[in-house]
């Protein structure tokens, strides 16, 4: 089986009258909205994949559920996460107890946060936080702990000597290289990337992602690498899945995802980045908008965005289809013309 | 909630917040005790009564006994929460005018007369105002008036260093940068574009302050500083407490003024919590 | 780190030369002529009034006398007290030390039981336990300190006798042995410091939980639970230290609130430190010890708050260069 296998998941969030429920429209439902409705996605060992969508259509939220990490209201609803351990055994992520997933934590699946996020302790010597985490998981001196931080950071570009120094010390790059030296602390199996590049400068955001592709072909790392830039997909991901409104509307390889997207988002989306060496031109917005996840419709959830939908599409929901070599698109209406 | 209009969402979700509402629904009784109860009291709150009236438990003709002097205590409790109220909000309006000023004029001008009001606001902000209090009402005379300008003159320090940092917030927004380069004056973006901006935040800490200077006048009042020629809760206590009503029994005398203040203060200090947790977004319930 | 230190030892200087400046103008410029107000005195002899008048030196300009009461100040002169015919410092300096043990005990329980209800009130949101916690924040923030004294001796001391009503030792304890008169103190210490505490306790609860509740959405504090982080050591060894910032800037800002309260309290329970001082000179009309307490009280809350400007160094590695 895969490293991890994501089944038919649905998150929901609690959005109660004081929370998200001012968001758009007035007068709106209070209750749950769906976050995830119905994804699945599989992780193969030593592969990349690529999870892209617009901000808002459940990537993260996905991600995060692999490791139960949804904030405050979030909460599983139904679903699989399998993930095959080091030592072949194959569990439910979403069954286990809460001292068995601190154990899972880090050790089989670590994180890279946003780069614009506060992820690192303020008042916390950097290196210390990496410490922190190999000691909650082996049984190590602390000299040796620190020792490994050193050899960390200076495989991530980092001076050894700075593991002494608080986050507000190094520039917003350095940070994310030790947030990625912190993810490959333990040697996890998954680490899932959110984001990794994003509020940073663009030179840095290119080292960053020489370093990803880098440690990937040495440590023969899998990746969840989540992304709204399509550009960045090429430089890393051996597989690409495509998520629209909780759902996941296209997956397969590289090649077959972007030069043969089968799904009208997946070929709105391609369209609106401009190729590397192709022609440069404005990005094309999707005209539209995301569906109001707290009132799901019964239908492809694109359909009312589609330029090519039916009666059908607005009434069932499609699901996925192999179109031959892993080629997975969850659309009704295919290329018949 | 717009961005451009905090004011009318936040008090949208105010009238949403049970602990708000049951402050505005205590700060009211007590605002319409104070309005309407002097004229329906049947004793005149000073007047002594005769040598058998003194210290009596309630009874029928006095509902909540009288006080060493045989004066009516419920009849006073309904005259003290005049004078609570009157001191705690004019207090407050002085606090509040001359807080915003300080904290506007900072952070507008900035530089060197920052500087200054910024300095001259730590040494209010950390000065023990209860003796500062006590000795200006020492020195100036306890009358009503003076001891509203007393609170009115202590409290202000925490509000002006609030609203400047408010200030210099909205100060670097878009709509200010406009405003200038439509070449408009100091004084009316000032008044036109940062004072709504700056308002509900002022509202919300008005009500904490004048939390605080409703205790302030009790306080006062108790430590023997007030003015005697008008009946207040602080005032009730300090007799309850200098004739030993409290440890010989008469509760009656030190239960009644007591729970007026705290219920006064407590409700404001619940529309200000309310407030708080409207215009501070992390605090802001999820789910 | 040594530059940062001066410049706030030359703030707070700054600061105490405010104080003084308020002090010396509030006594001697703001009410018009001085001696008209010492004449409201009842209980000044016309020869004192003539002698004070005289000591004021107020026939000269008002920077000279401001000069010449700094150079008293220097020398450790502040006057004589009216009550008491002794100098103020003598005076202030027998009664600063209850003051002290009063407010430093009391801190010290508040400080504690705040950061304790505040935690469980942040962590439990939503729970009976935060309900509960909320109410005994919000009641204990708006209670009259003075008056929730003397509710606790009308019950403990007055009706139930558990405690003596007032003072600090008892009487005809003067020459007891030590560990008997420590003992009698610290029964005399029990209601006020509660009391004290009690009342403090509200604040520091309220800002404690608040922190925390911030503390705890950001977003370091999902960092270390995908580290595997038990919730208890998250608690511990991530949002307790970053919840612990405000906290001591609250610690220090509410000392002046807490003198405010150790003075009502020192009142209810005749403890015989600065507060009942203020109490009597207030009463007496003593002018120049009242100037002193005052004095000597923003004296040391500017230090205080200078001593806590240093400590917040250590606590937040972002302001330490």
């Amino acid at each position: 089986m895969a490293l991890l296998e994501i089944r038919d998941l649905r998150v929901s969030f609690a959005c109660g009258p004081a929370g998200g429920g001012r968001g758009r429209g007035a007068g709106a439902a209070e209750g749950r909205a769906r976050a995830v409705d119905g994804a699945s996605l599989s992780v193969e060992a030593g592969e990349v994949l690529g999870l892209v969508g617009e901000s808002g259509c459940g990537k993260t939220t996905t991600a995060l559920s692999i490791l139960r990490l949804l904030p405050p209201g979030g909460r599983v609803d139904s679903g699989s996460i399998r993930f095959e351990g080091r030592d072949g055994t194959v569990r439910d992520l979403l069954a286990m107890g809460e001292a068995e997933l601190r154990a899972f934590r880090w050790k089989e699946a670590s994180v890279v946060f946003q780069g614009s996020m506060n992820a690192l302790n303020p008042v916390q010597r950097v290196g210390d936080q990496i410490v922190e985490a190999i000691e909650l998981h082996e049984e190590v001196e602390r000299e040796e702990a620190v020792r490994r931080v050193k050899r960390l950071f200076e495989r991530v570009g980092i001076e050894g000597s700075r593991a002494k120094e608080y986050p507000h010390e190094f520039s917003g790059g350095m940070r994310q290289r030790a947030m990625i030296a912190m993810a490959l602390a333990l040697g996890p199996r998954l680490v899932i990337g959110d984001e990794p590049t994003t509020a940073l400068d663009v030179m840095v955001q290119a080292q960053i992602f020489r370093l990803i592709a880098e440690l990937r072909s040495e440590l023969g790392l899998s990746m969840i690498l989540i992304t709204h830039d399509l550009s960045v997909l090429g430089e890393v991901c051996d597989r690409v899945a495509v998520m629209y409104a909780g759902t996941v509307v296209e997956s397969g390889s590289l090649g077959q995802v972007l030069e043969a997207p089968e799904h009208p988002y997946t070929r709105r989306l391609a369209a609106s980045f401009p190729r590397p060496g192709g022609e440069r031109r404005l990005p094309e917005s999707i005209p539209g908008e995301p569906p109001d996840l707290r009132r799901p419709e019964p239908g492809c959830p694109f359909a009312p965005r589609c330029g090519d939908a039916r009666e059908e599409c607005r009434e069932t929901r499609p699901a996925p289809r192999e179109l031959g070599g892993g080629h997975l698109v969850s659309c009704l209406g295919g290329r018949r013309g | 909630m717009g961005r451009d209009e905090p004011g009318t969402g936040a008090f949208a979700l105010f009238r949403r917040s049970r602990l708000g509402m049951a402050g505005l629904g205590l700060v009211l009784a007590f605002a319409a005790t104070a309005l309407v109860g002097p004229a329906l009291a049947p004793y005149e709150p000073l007047d002594f009564g005769t040598a058998a009236e003194v210290l009596r438990p309630p009874s029928r003709e006095h509902l909540l006994g009288t006080d060493d002097m045989g004066r009516d205590v419920a009849a006073a409790l309904v005259a003290g929460s005049r004078t609570s109220l009157l001191v705690g909000l004019s207090a407050t309006l002085i606090s509040m005018a001359l807080g915003s000023a300080v904290g506007i004029a900072a952070g507008w001008r900035g530089g060197l007369a920052d500087s200054i009001l910024m300095r001259l606001t730590d040494v209010f902000l950390v000065l023990p105002w209860m003796p500062l209090m006590l000795v200006l009402a020492a020195l100036l005379g306890s009358s009503l008036w003076n001891i509203v300008l007393v609170i009115g003159l202590t409290g202000w320090a925490g509000t002006a260093r609030l609203v400047r940092a408010q200030v210099l917030a909205i100060k670097e927004r878009q709509f200010i940068e406009r405003a200038r380069a439509t070449g408009a004056s100091g004084a009316r973006i000032v008044l036109r574009h940062l004072l709504p901006n700056v308002f509900p935040l002022i509202f919300a800490n008005t009500i904490l302050v004048t939390a605080v200077s409703v205790l302030s006048e009790t306080t006062l009042s108790f430590l023997g500083m007030g003015d005697s020629t008008r009946p207040s809760w602080g005032m009730m206590l300090h007799f309850a407490f200098e004739s030993g009503a409290a440890t010989s029994g008469a509760l009656w005398f030190v239960l009644p003024p007591g729970l007026c203040v705290l219920g006064l203060v407590l409700g404001f200090t619940l529309m200000g919590y309310a407030f708080d947790e409207i215009l501070n977004p992390k605090l802001r319930r999820r789910g | 780190m040594r530059r940062a230190f001066l410049r706030r030892l030359l703030g707070a200087a700054l600061t105490v030369l405010g104080v003084l400046a308020i002090n010396y103008f509030l006594f001697r410029v703001m009410p018009g002529d001085p001696v008209a107000m010492l004449v409201r005195n009842p209980k000044m002899t016309a020869e004192a009034l003539a002698r004070t008048r005289a000591s004021l030196g107020l026939d000269r300009p008002w920077h000279e006398q401001f000069r010449s009461y700094l150079a008293g100040l220097a020398r450790a002169d502040l006057g004589s007290s009216f009550i008491f015919k002794r100098p103020v410092l003598a005076v202030i300096g027998e009664r600063l030390l209850p003051t002290l043990l009063l407010t430093l005990v009391a801190e010290a329980l508040a400080i504690a039981g705040g950061m304790l209800v505040g935690i469980v009130s942040a962590w439990k949101r939503g729970t009976k336990a935060d309900v509960l916690g909320l109410g005994f924040t919000l009641l204990a923030y708006s209670m009259p300190t003075f008056w929730l004294g003397i509710l606790l001796v009308a019950l403990f001391a007055g009706r139930l006798g558990l405690f003596p009503v007032s003072g600090m030792l008892s009487p005809g304890l003067a020459f007891a042995p030590l560990a008997q008169r420590l003992g009698d103190v610290l029964t005399h210490l029990a209601l006020p410091s509660i009391t004290l505490a009690l009342v403090l306790m509200g604040e520091y609860a309220l800002i404690m939980r608040n922190a925390m509740i911030e503390v705890l959405t950001e977003d370091y504090i999902v960092t270390a639970r995908a580290k595997g982080l038990s919730e208890r050591g998250i608690l511990r060894r991530h949002a307790l230290p970053n919840a612990m910032i405000p906290m001591t800037t609250l610690i220090a800002m509410s000392l002046g609130f807490a003198i405010t309260g150790a003075l009502q309290v020192e009142t209810v329970f005749s403890w015989p430190g600065l507060g009942r001082l203020m109490y009597e000179a207030l009463k007496g009309r003593d002018y120049p010890l009242l100037q002193g307490i005052f004095l000597v009280t923003s004296v040391c809350v500017v230090g205080a708050n200078f001593a806590a400007d240093i400590l917040y160094r250590y606590i937040d590695p972002r302001v330490r260069d």
